[in-house]
């Protein structure tokens, strides 16, 4: 026997003006286990949930139905609500009749009184059924896994352990860093790129509370929020970490030469390479899909010439594992390069803007000076396309943020070093909406950078590699015939290929754009829908180095927040639960579970299943596939759900 | 390896003056055994008609598209490919469109149907794959002249807009040397404006015969009979009025069939205005 | 403003790479096609644009380009339909297909061609099956009927 209150919101308009709130109470009390019925116009207001808070207290309500806006929206705050009067917040049922009734249905307020009735009816059905839950507490491990050890990766192992947590921080390439490794400046400020790095990464190296495992990915992930357990597979780097100095030497003689990835093709590297001087960790990689020790055994004249004998063709893939309270995933981006008509592989004059910035760069393949790859000579025009790949349903819809501010900085470049070259920015429109950045674009258009606005038509690759653009410029009402020496693409960005993988191992949730996606779009940036993963920097969506570091620092601090400040985690008890006495040990249900929560078990020599509570989120697929009806969800139990359904036919 | 036998729609232009693309298509499916049907009952198109009535057009590409049922058409012209994919792709898309076909065509007691609408480039493509070529077409440097409809359109064509490479994978089956990019490759001959405003159509001609031949090419191949038309047939008109140079342009039939060792009369040579004979030579 | 193919004049942002790639605009600066979609969105472009329109070589650089998918091909063609609809003169090589078209079911009739050899050729003298009516009498009338509109 079970009391049941039943309370229908107006929601102002938005419930009242279509929905006869005054009869729904009124139907509401003629049910069957209602006790109360009442109508009021805003149930989440402090008056609202007094009425509600006296029932239970004084009026004996021991289940209580809330007709009103999604469940998203407030039942979190009615299950306060219950705890605060003494009643189990499990024993709410919140039924939906604004986003699932009056705002669909405006225009047949009679009918969708009536659907609004049935709703009603399956909720107080459900309500007679609710059972008290207790949450599942998970002791929380107070240390972090960050994946991707770019500015946002790194931003957030400074801060998570300068506030005391341990940080994995795991990078699959052979040095932290990332894309700013790459970069010449930055935008506004013209800073040096690595002048500006480095000292975080020479911090991380030194913080005693990071531990740093580079050439590595994270295998898998498995557990809840508080107590994840991670596998990272650390692959060989055929050197010595503790022996190597540094030096060079081995590069240096190493016979093989491959396409230097760092230098976006621009250059050669060898088998055995480091990308740049200042990386950390200051340790070379050896590629064994070149090396020629690993296709023959026939070269061994790096090992020979090392000075500290580092070299160690024999090391193995490691496997290290670790419990971690919080996942950080800031694994960047990769650039769009599907190009075609703008030139792009049809001739070496026409380069991407990160290459243009591996040339710009001192330490770069041409040692900062700005050429025509076709002839080594300087170029005299040059042309800088934006949107190349963007905001284009032929290739990519979205705007790729940066590309604007990226285009100014390159004409920069340019024109700072050659003030007689002539610059062309083609553009279709000009985002400079960051601090400092309304500053740039007025200082470039000073230089004397010619801005068209227009979208060139398919590029010509004309003799000696000069590049035909044709374009309409829609300031001066003219089409154009520039003659570019070199042309330079700001291309579309696209999650990096780590992105994916990350994404599927963890189980995370994906935009239509292909980017990581936040619980929120307005409020909540850095969640997931996944308690105590969160997102940073690219890998969440285009954004510039200050968005980056601002989303990183946010994430730690959610990840403070919500889980490595607490001693133990909650979750939400819906999970799976086995009826031991039904379950024939037919093990159906245990590759079913995307979470690996199924385990085995002996019980008087029988083999069944069971769950394990802090790895199981309620997804009920095994609950769906069994044979048996062993297994049922807690809270969606199979008799809720009959019950629910047959409240329709009330 | 060979298709079923598909329906051949020749098209109003092939028909009644490019004879040589009915002639050079006719001798080159025998030559490959392929059995191919004609299409009873087949109309105009509707393409060059589209601007004046829409309402036409779809009624003309439909019509045509549900003669030929279920199977395969094979298309010889760019503006007929253009026009049925575009037939195809609007019916599919709008039930509007869809709905006033139904009606118009069973007026005519037809009902309308999906055969798979092919463009002569990619059905060759298909059918020489893995031949043997009797008389490769060797040290010859040819260019294609893709036309536009068969690459562009608001339809999933048989090959990528922006760089296409069809018709030179066949050269380089027939043993030429193709060259795969030279400026304006992907250039619009000017044929409809020859109904407009022919300056305009002779200026695009040119354009393109003067670029290929700035590019170094032996010779231009094209699938379309109007683009062969304007690159082809004008050519002493072009060199008269513009002074465009010369360049020998063929059908992509007839290069086929060159290199398949089809004689001359059967590949509608005598046709060709532009001069051919430099690159025949000893291949007659 | 009812769609005769997949233009979308409503999803253009003026980014004007419909121009740049256009075949004409080249020829003649006074034909842009970012202009003609603006002036239909605009709601300016009834009888204004009824004799440009037709200098469209419908090479369809402005469909593939567009990075919208606006089709201004399909959107001028639809204008010259509004043109002629409108009594409007339209260019005359198309009244003449017109006639070829309800007289043979062909857009054009057929002609002898005299080759590089100067032999006068036809069907007949290169060997190709003779184009008897394909048609039956019912095409005509249907042709007829949606050229009055009644269709």
């Amino acid at each position: 026997m079970v009391s049941i209150g039943v309370y229908v919101c107006d929601c102002g308009t938005n419930i009242a003006g279509v929905l006869d709130c005054k009869s729904l109470a009124t139907y509401a009390s003629g049910l069957k286990d209602v006790r109360i019925a009442r109508n009021y116009k805003y149930m989440c207001s402090e008056a609202g949930q007094e009425l509600i808070e006296r029932d239970i207290q004084r009026n004996g309500i021991d289940r209580v139905v809330v007709a009103a806006c999604s469940p998203s929206m407030h039942e979190h705050t009615f299950r306060v609500l219950l705890e605060r009067a003494g009643l189990n917040p499990y024993l709410l049922e919140v039924v939906n009749i604004r986003e699932q009734c009056s705002w669909v249905h405006s225009s047949k307020p009679a009918d969708a009184t009536e659907k609004a009735k049935g709703l009603i009816a399956m909720g107080v059905a459900r309500a007679r059924f609710l059972e008290p839950l207790h949450p599942l507490e998970t002791p929380v491990t107070k240390s972090a896994l960050i994946i991707g050890a770019g500015i946002a990766g790194i931003t957030a192992a400074l801060n998570l352990a300068n506030t005391g947590y341990e940080v994995y921080l795991v990078d699959k390439e052979g040095s932290i860093g990332g894309r700013m490794t790459q970069l010449d400046k930055t935008f506004p400020t013209l800073d040096c790129s690595l002048c500006i790095l480095t000292p975080l990464m020479a911090e991380v190296a030194a913080n005693e509370r990071i531990k740093l495992l580079t050439c590595s990915e994270v295998g898998s992930v498995e557990g809840v929020a508080g107590g994840f357990d991670v596998a990272i597979k650390v692959r060989p780097r055929y050197v010595d970490l503790r022996k190597c100095i540094g030096c060079g030497v081995c590069s240096r003689i190493c016979p093989v030469e491959a396409p230097n990835g760092f230098d976006e093709g621009l250059s050669a590297r060898k088998a055995i390479y480091l990308n740049f001087p200042q990386a950390v960790p200051r340790v070379p990689v050896i590629d064994p899909s070149i090396c020629l020790h690993f296709k023959d055994s026939s070269c061994d004249l790096c090992s020979g010439k090392c000075p500290t004998k580092a070299i160690d063709f024999d090391q193995k893939e490691e496997e290290v594992g670790a419990r971690v309270g919080v996942v950080i995933v800031a694994t960047g981006f990769n650039l769009y390069q599907d190009l075609y008509e703008y030139g792009l592989t049809r001739s070496r004059n026409v380069i991407t803007g990160m290459q243009l910035e591996r040339l710009a760069s001192p330490s770069g393949p041409t040692g900062g000076r700005i050429i025509r790859r076709s002839d080594g000579s300087e170029p005299k025009t040059i042309a800088i396309a934006l949107c190349a790949g963007s905001r284009d349903e032929n290739h990519l819809q979205y705007c790729c943020v940066v590309g604007c501010m990226a285009g100014l900085k390159h004409a920069w470049y340019v024109k700072s070093h050659d003030p007689e070259a002539r610059v062309y920015v083609l553009y279709n429109d000009l985002r400079a909406a960051g601090k400092g950045y309304e500053e740039f674009y007025a200082r470039l258009r000073e230089m004397g950078v010619i801005f068209v606005r227009g979208k060139p038509d398919h590029v010509d690759v004309l003799k000696d590699e000069t590049l035909g653009i044709r374009i309409y410029d829609q300031t001066l009402n003219e089409n154009l015939e520039i003659r570019a020496d070199l042309l330079v693409l700001e291309t579309g960005l696209i999650p990096s290929d780590g992105s994916e993988k990350i994404r599927k191992t963890l189980k995370i949730s994906k935009g239509g754009d292909g980017f990581l996606l936040e619980l929120h779009p307005k409020l909540h940036p850095v969640d997931t829908y996944s308690e105590g993963i969160y997102l940073a920097g690219a890998a969440h969506g285009p954004k510039d180095i200050p968005s980056a570091v601002a989303q990183a620092l946010a994430a730690s601090g959610r990840a403070v927040e919500k889980v490595l400040s607490k001693e133990s985690v909650t979750t939400e008890p819906i999970i799976a639960e086995v009826d031991m006495g039904k379950c024939s040990g037919c093990m159906i249900c245990l590759p079913l579970c995307p979470f690996k929560a199924l385990k085995v078990v002996e019980e008087v020599g029988r083999r069944r299943v069971s769950v394990e509570e802090v790895k199981c989120r309620g997804c009920g697929i095994c609950a769906a596939s069994c044979p048996s009806a062993a297994i049922d969800l807690r809270h969606y139990r199979e008799r809720q759900i009959a019950e629910t359904v047959r409240g329709t036919m009330a | 390896m060979t298709f079923s036998a598909p329906f051949v729609y020749w098209g109003c232009f092939a028909s009644t003056k490019q004879y040589c693309v009915e002639v050079s298509t006719r001798s080159l499916l025998r030559a490959l055994g392929t059995n191919a049907r004609e299409l009873e009952g087949w109309s105009c198109c509707g393409h060059p008609l589209k601007g004046v009535n829409p309402k036409l057009w779809l009624y003309l590409a439909s019509r045509n598209l549900s003669l030929a049922g279920e199977g395969k058409l094979l298309t010889v012209c760019n503006g007929c490919y253009l026009s049925l994919k575009e037939a195809q792709h609007l019916i599919r898309s709008n039930d509007e469109a869809a709905s006033w076909v139904q009606r118009v065509l069973s007026m005519e007691g037809l009902e309308y149907r999906e055969p798979e609408v092919l463009h002569a480039v990619e059905f060759f493509n298909n059918e020489l794959k893995g031949r043997e070529v009797a008389r490769p077409l060797k040290d010859l440097r040819l260019g294609a002249h893709y036309g536009c409809h068969s690459i562009r359109g608001s339809f999933k064509g048989f090959d990528k807009a922006t760089n296409p490479g069809m018709i030179e994978d066949i050269l380089v089956m027939l043993g030429a040397e193709a060259v795969r990019e030279y400026p304006g490759r992907l250039d619009c001959c000017g044929a409809t404006l020859m109904a407009v405003d022919p300056d305009i159509g002779f200026a695009l001609a040119s354009g393109k015969i003067t670029q290929s031949r700035e590019a170094g090419l032996d010779g231009l191949v094209t699938p379309c009979p109007y683009c062969f038309e304007m690159l082809d047939s004008r050519q002493d008109t072009l060199a008269e009025l513009k002074g465009t140079p010369s360049i020998p342009v063929l059908l992509l039939q007839q290069a086929i069939g060159l290199a398949l060792a089809i004689d001359r009369r059967g590949l509608g040579l005598n046709f060709n205005m532009s001069p051919v004979g430099q690159i025949l030579k000893d291949r007659e | 403003m009812f769609k005769t193919g997949f233009e979308r004049p409503e999803k253009c942002f003026q980014c004007g790479r419909c121009t740049s790639s256009c075949t004409i605009s080249k020829i003649l600066v006074d034909y842009r096609p970012n202009r003609i979609v603006g002036l239909v969105r605009h709601g300016f472009s009834e009888g204004v644009l009824d004799k440009i329109v037709w200098n469209c070589a419908r090479c369809m650089k402005c469909v593939e380009y567009c990075p919208q998918k606006v089709a201004p091909a399909d959107l001028i063609s639809n204008l010259q339909y509004r043109a002629a609809s409108r009594g409007s003169a339209f260019p005359e090589a198309y009244v003449e297909m017109m006639k070829n078209l309800s007289e043979t079911s062909l857009a054009f009739r057929q002609v002898d061609v005299t080759d590089r050899d100067f032999e006068v050729c036809n069907r007949m003298s290169m060997g190709l099956p003779p184009l008897t009516a394909r048609v039956k009498a019912k095409f005509f009338e249907i042709i007829s009927k949606i050229s009055k509109g009644e269709i």
